[in-house]
């Protein structure tokens, strides 16, 4: 590389004299390289990065399947069978949810245990980064011992140093602290601490005997070496299968086991959602590319006169290519960096917005893979952008003009060529991106529309976890519960207040079998349906209209009325053509781990509620019974206050009305559910990935479109300045102002027209990828094209119409008194 | 030192064929300076290129220093250029973001003389053409003559047989163009062979013989074809 070092110098020194060409390529490349940098960072951190485990490609997570009812989790004692019969498995746990309060100096909180089976930490492979795991005599006796995540450790315990040999008060209980595990770790991911499964208080022991629970737990098993995939679903129908026949009352049916890769079930559709958003970045960047491709054109041809003096003067081509490619390369380095810190800047920025909108998403950083990716961008950029430009002003015939003093200067068929063709790419892409964006918008327009069955404005909303010892009876329970209803409700700004096993939104919810007379013809003899208890004023507080009868009143709290309310869903599954009310309803109760589980409660319909979407705007609607909260009074409950103006201002006067009832309730607390929360926060909760697709997909469109559209006026503008001489003439000659304004937009219209064509024909090929992403819309929706090609058209009429105006004012005089 | 037979130059327009050189005949000797005259369009830069190297798309025979350029593919051409020929241009055409002093080595590093090397030969250079004192200025901070001066040294940097100038003085007041022609003459003396195109009289009384170009054909001077007019 001769001259490099020279080469080098000279190209700094020129990029340092020329700084608004200078600013405008390292801008640009630093919103490509920036975007797929970051973009590519939550990649690696989230997809490529292993998971915190060993060997994570051999750990599994196990769950009971039905052809028809779909994936259901299992129960203990299901587990135990699986563990005894199966031989696929090296170990294989199970680890049971339980929410309970954890009383620290500083006030309490609520934090979710899971209570795991002996082979768990085995089965995860992994193990406390301080501290030790559980000794088999405390997982044999059930010791009060924990092993906890760091993210606890941090947050309330001082760090994993101070936390390790602490001991807490969890559930009323002390429980030492033994361990705590590394960064990054934690599953299920709901669990704050780990604790032996034998140490489940009295109370919950229920659980491990109950077969027929199928709620709040997971079951992780790791395949012994080279066994594969078949053979484990094999074996584990077969055992399924057998359970099915010697206990049909909670098996039948239930003859498959799902095994899944853990990995999947962290990740869910993350990695669907970022190749997509990557797919993006890179259009973005090869827009990029495409306007700096032509903005180094023309600068070559500015600067033609000066590498036809270093031709003259012994420049071979190959050092006036290497020449303008280190200069790009320096642009490239520039943008690099530049792209790194936006990057960094951007996905700091999302780590603090949407702390959850990913899995993962807090270990993601700039490392050196990262990094890597950002230079090989970089350096693929220069190339992209340099070489094309550089090998043609570079040509012996470009070079020759200065020979014959530079007559012909201006712009050949073959150049023009060369621009059209990457104008109209660039506003094709533009295109794709654009109606990806559209699509998008239109699915989220789509579910804006889609009624939640309830009014959520000015809704808030708290867990109530009952603090043990203390709350053991139902009778008790059911008094803290109706105290703080009355406590809240007397808060100014409180209109109305109710009380909720599961409150729509929050993602908690529970089945109950139902039997139903009088059936209609063709429904099945068995089926189910969201198992819901709620106070009389539930209806109204959250806005639920009552369609025919009445609802849950006051009188119906007492044992006897036997009343219950159902939705509409559950009338057309039931009764499609009957009237529901007076019509007998069984369904079984469903409180875990109280002693009366799965005993039948009896009623009889006296109202028909609106249907309400229980844990999205994107749900199926689902069949819904509701019962007095009383007949089976849940250990913790949802109390739901609807306030007069913003919920927000009304929450610290909230909490000290809950706390004048009962101190030892956590009111506050780092998740969205550990504390009071707005149905809004709920409900952008929900929608956060959909949201965190379409918002990004959307501004990398419009960023593609302002490219585009730049792209487009520079070139129109060259062109104009090109041909100012035959303007020139032209009006010398009489032609019009408008004449030479139709002159400059018919390119322009041509330009526009293919890259809205090709765009149409790339973003059909291209829209399937983001089928999974649409709500209620085809991907091949014409009204998002039409809209699309509109406003493309029209922004580029308008990017066109300033340099056209400007040649319809040339003045032919001028013109032609400088030739 | 050269010698072209029945070079023509020509672009094609449209369905016709433009021709801008028509069977040139020419020889220069080592050490000449030869004049090349004719009126605007006559053909005289294309044939300076053709000299230089610059332009490749010629047909005919062309022997440089015993050496059959038509044979010779374009990168051994450059190759030549580098060798033995200097331009100096009209309007200097020196490189707007070099100093003086990078302008005169730029030649050097084009022929990979090494870095302490082309100091010392660019040092030489100031000194002898006297502009020590304007090596750190840019083009822009000289005037005309000072421009053409550095042009003209840094025609000469690399020790060219051949020194081919097109219209050196055409944007110098007169009395820095008697300077830069005093100053070919000297080169010449020295053993330097000169192509100049120009239009001036003057200019050409400094050379051995003028060559005249008419629409592309040699009407006078030495090895001057019959026109297809007379």
């Amino acid at each position: 590389m001769t001259g490099l070092g020279q080469d080098l110098r000279y190209a700094a020194r020129g990029l340092w004299r020329r700084p608004g060409y200078t600013v405008a390529v390292v801008l640009t490349l630093a919103l490509g390289i920036g975007a797929n940098t970051a973009v590519f960072s939550l990649i690696r951190g989230i997809v490529l990065r292993p998971l915190p485990y060993a060997e994570p490609e051999r750990l599994f997570s196990v769950y009971e399947e039905h052809p028809q009812e779909g994936p259901r989790l299992a129960s203990y004692p299901t587990f135990l069978d699986w563990r005894r019969d199966s031989r696929s498995f090296e170990a294989l746990a199970f680890i049971r949810g339980a929410t309970r309060i954890l009383q620290l100096r500083d006030g309490s909180e609520q934090v979710i245990a899971g209570y795991v089976s002996p082979e768990y930490f085995r089965a995860v492979g992994q193990r406390p980064l301080l501290g030790r795991a559980f000794l088999e005599e405390e997982e044999r006796s059930g010791a009060p011992v924990a092993v906890i995540s760091n993210s606890l450790a941090d947050r309330r315990l001082g760090g994993a140093a101070a936390a390790l040999g602490a001991t807490l008060r969890l559930g009323g209980a002390a429980v030492r602290v033994v361990g705590v595990m590394p960064p990054g770790f934690g599953y299920p991911a709901w669990a704050a601490l780990w604790m032996p499964i034998a140490s489940l208080p009295a109370a919950d022991r229920s659980v491990l005997s109950a077969r027929a629970l199928h709620t709040d737990s997971r079951i992780v098993g790791r395949l012994s070496p080279g066994v594969q995939l078949d053979r484990v679903r094999g074996e584990m129908n077969t055992i399924a299968a057998r359970l099915a026949r010697a206990y049909p009352a909670e098996h039948e049916g239930w003859t498959r086991v799902g095994v899944a890769p853990l990995a999947a079930e962290l990740m869910g559709d993350a990695e669907m959602r970022l190749l997509i958003l990557q797919g993006t970045v890179l259009i973005l960047l090869v827009i990029c590319c495409v306007n700096l491709v032509n903005l180094a054109l023309a600068r070559g041809l500015v600067r033609s006169r000066e590498l036809a003096v270093r031709a003259a003067l012994g420049a071979s081509r190959r050092r006036v290519v290497q020449q303008l490619l280190v200069e790009s390369l320096l642009l490239a380095l520039a943008g690099g960096v530049a792209g790194a810190v936006v990057a960094d800047w951007g996905v700091g920025l999302l780590k603090r917005s949407a702390p959850d909108v990913l899995p993962r998403l807090q270990e993601v950083g700039l490392d050196g893979w990262v990094l890597a990716f950002t230079a090989v961008v970089a350096l693929a950029t220069s190339v992209a952008f340099g070489l094309l430009p550089a090998l043609r002003v570079s040509r012996p015939a470009m070079l020759a003009r200065l020979a014959d003093g530079g007559e012909r200067s201006g712009i050949g068929p073959g150049r023009s060529r060369l621009r059209s063709v990457l104008v109209v790419s660039e506003l094709a892409l533009a295109m794709i991106l654009l109606v990806g964006a559209g699509l998008l918008l239109r699915s989220f327009d789509r579910l804006e529309r889609v009624s939640l069955g309830f009014d959520p404005d000015g809704l808030v909303t708290l867990r109530v976890i009952t603090p043990s010892p203390g709350y053991e009876e139902p009778g008790r329970v059911l008094e803290l519960y109706r105290r703080l209803a009355e406590s809240v409700g007397a808060v100014p700004g409180v209109r109305a207040v109710a009380l909720t096993n599961h409150l729509p939104l929050t993602g908690a919810s529970m089945n109950t079998q139902v039997e139903v007379d009088g059936r209609a013809a063709g429904v099945e003899t068995e089926s189910s349906a969201l198992f819901r208890t709620v106070s009389p004023d539930y209806f109204g507080t959250m806005r639920i209209p009552i369609l025919r009868g009445r609802g849950l009143q006051r009188s119906d709290m007492s044992q006897s009325t036997g009343a219950v309310v159902v939705n509409q869903a559950f009338v057309l599954r039931y009764w499609p053509n009957a009237d529901p009310i007076g019509r007998r309803v069984t369904v079984f109760k469903s409180v875990q781990p109280r002693a009366d589980f799965g005993e039948r409660l009896d009623g009889t319909v006296v109202g028909v509620a609106g249907d309400v979407r229980h844990f999205s705007q994107e749900d199926e609607l689902a069949p819904e019974v509701y019962l007095p909260y009383t007949r089976n009074p849940p250990l913790w409950i949802q109390l739901v206050a609807r306030t007069a103006d913003d919920p927000e201002r009304l929450i610290p006067a909230l909490r000290r009305a809950v706390l004048s009832v009962e101190p030892g309730l956590p009111v506050v607390g780092e998740g969205l559910w550990q504390g009071f929360a707005t149905m809004e926060r709920l409900l952008a909760a929900t929608r956060a990935p959909r949201t965190f697709s379409s918002v990004l997909l959307l501004a990398f469109a419009l960023t593609a479109l302002l490219m585009a559209v730049v792209g487009l006026y520079g070139v129109i503008s060259f062109l104009v300045v090109q041909r100012e001489r035959e303007i020139g003439v032209r009006m010398a000659l009489g032609a019009r102002p408008a004449d030479m304004l139709a002159l400059v937009l018919r390119s322009s219209l041509r330009w526009c027209i293919a890259g809205i064509v090709t765009g149409t024909a790339g973003a059909l090929a291209l829209n399937r990828y983001i089928a999974s992403l649409l709500f209620e819309v085809s991907p091949n929706d014409p009204v998002t094209f039409v809209v699309v090609a509109l406003i493309l058209g029209a922004v580029a009429a308008v990017a066109s119409l300033v340099p056209a105006r400007r040649a319809a004012l040339t003045d032919p005089m001028r013109t032609l008194r400088s030739e | 030192m050269m010698e072209l037979r029945d070079v023509e130059r020509s672009y094609q327009t449209g369905p016709t064929r433009t021709y801008v050189l028509r069977r040139i005949d020419l020889t220069i000797r080592e050490g000449e300076f030869v004049t090349i005259m004719g009126p605007s369009g006559a053909g005289k830069s294309t044939l300076l290129g053709i000299l230089g190297m610059l332009d490749h798309t010629w047909t005919g025979e062309f022997a440089f220093v015993g050496e059959a350029v038509h044979a010779l593919p374009p990168k051994k051409r450059v190759e030549l250029n580098k060798r033995y020929i200097g331009f100096v241009f009209q309007k200097y055409h020196l490189i707007d973001d070099l100093t003086v002093y990078e302008n005169l080595e730029i030649p050097l590093s084009y022929r990979d003389v090494k870095p302490k090397e082309r100091a010392a030969i660019v040092g030489e250079t100031l000194d002898r053409f006297q502009m020590v004192g304007k090596k750190d200025l840019y083009p822009s901070q000289l005037s005309g003559g000072q421009q053409q001066l550095v042009g003209v040294a840094r025609a000469v940097i690399a020790r060219p047989r051949l020194l081919l100038a097109d219209e050196p003085t055409g944007n110098l007041h007169s009395a820095q163009g008697e300077e830069i022609m005093e100053l070919f003459t000297r080169l010449n003396r020295e053993g330097t062979t000169i192509v100049q195109v120009t239009h001036s009289e003057k200019n050409a009384s400094y050379g051995h013989r003028v060559i005249q170009l008419r629409d592309g054909w040699i009407v006078a001077g030495e090895s001057a074809a019959t026109s297809p007019s007379s």
